[in-house]
């Protein structure tokens, strides 16, 4: 039988654990809103692994945390620091966060999300559009290195804020 | 809040020390459109985000913002790393630079966070090899 005390700590290791998996749900759900949205495979293609733990199981948008692995609870574990790591499955993964140069065609179909940008290609980054006097051949729909933005702009130390907030104010 | 003496804070010193090169390197910054004719010419991109403005718990001071400074440095494919480091190096000291300023009673008070790479790609259908660095800053204005 559990001691008060080490219930307490017991406790306090799963809030630890459900804060990082709550903080992985809100970060994942900011990229697929932040970052580009054409037919929707890359905002439905973000995915939490636990190295050591587990592959996290592959959900879609809107992201909650049954879309992230558990983690385990113990001492030991929770000495470890917990962790995730976020990344996206899809191929041109790079590219749609601008950390790559790449080939980009307009699909011919409407986006899903808004287009933020348009007008003739003229460079190799997804952003790369310039002012056109014809008809737009290109469009983007995610302003240029958002990636980059979120997480060094202050909007992921938010999320991470809230995914704290959010696990810490639950009775379980 | 002036968003354009934040960016006049990074820009300026970049031009500056792209310009003393000799052969001076272009530098293009955002909503410029314009890429050298010859696509192999070399050729450094600034770009500056802005995040979050006049968060309250940053420092005591509202008139501040967030944001990252992105910057890209095109060399020709195929000719090794050196010229780009090079030039990657020219950024990165002005970027320590910025973070030398002292707090006065005007003008902009800069930090800049850790610098991420830089990383390189080179991809199969562009002609450059792409060096690339990236940095958080935090600007408060002051006047």
């Amino acid at each position: 039988m559990a001691t008060p005390l080490g219930q307490f700590n017991r406790d306090i290791r799963r809030k630890i654990q459900s804060a990082t998996r709550h903080a992985a749900a809100e970060i994942m759900n900011d990229l697929a809103k932040e970052g580009p949205l054409w037919s929707g495979e890359f905002a439905n293609s973000w995915v939490a692994d636990a190295p050591g733990v587990g592959k996290g199981p592959q959900g879609s948008y809107p992201y909650s945390i049954r879309d992230t692995p558990r983690l385990p609870d113990t001492v030991a574990a929770v000495n470890k620091n917990p962790k995730l790591v976020i990344s996206n499955t899809t191929d041109y993964a790079l590219q749609a966060m601008d950390l790559e140069e790449g080939y980009f065609r307009d699909p011919g179909t409407e986006p899903q999300g808004p287009v933020v940008l348009e007008g003739r290609r003229y460079g190799r980054m997804r952003t790369d559009i310039g002012p056109t006097e014809g008809e737009p051949t290109s469009r983007a729909t995610a302003p240029q290195d958002w990636f980059v933005n979120y997480v060094n702009g202050g909007g992921m130390q938010k999320s991470l804020e809230n995914g704290v907030r959010i696990a810490f104010a639950r009775n379980n | 809040m002036n968003y354009q003496a934040i960016r006049a804070a990074v820009e300026n010193p970049l031009l500056t020390a792209f310009n003393a090169l000799v052969p001076a390197v272009p530098v293009y910054f955002d909503n410029i459109t314009a890429v050298p004719p010859n696509t192999t010419t070399e050729y450094i991109r600034v770009n500056i985000t802005f995040g979050i403005t006049n968060e309250p718990t940053l420092t005591s001071s509202v008139d501040n913002a967030r944001g990252a400074i992105i910057i890209r440095i095109f060399t020709e494919k195929g000719r090794g790393p050196a010229r780009n480091q090079t030039l990657l190096t020219t950024a990165v000291n002005v970027l320590e630079t910025l973070n030398n300023s002292t707090k006065s009673t005007t003008g902009v008070y800069f930090k800049v966070g850790e610098i991420n790479g830089p990383t390189f790609s080179a991809t199969e259908q562009a002609p450059h090899f792409v060096g690339r660095i990236d940095t958080s800053y935090v600007a408060t204005v002051l006047s």
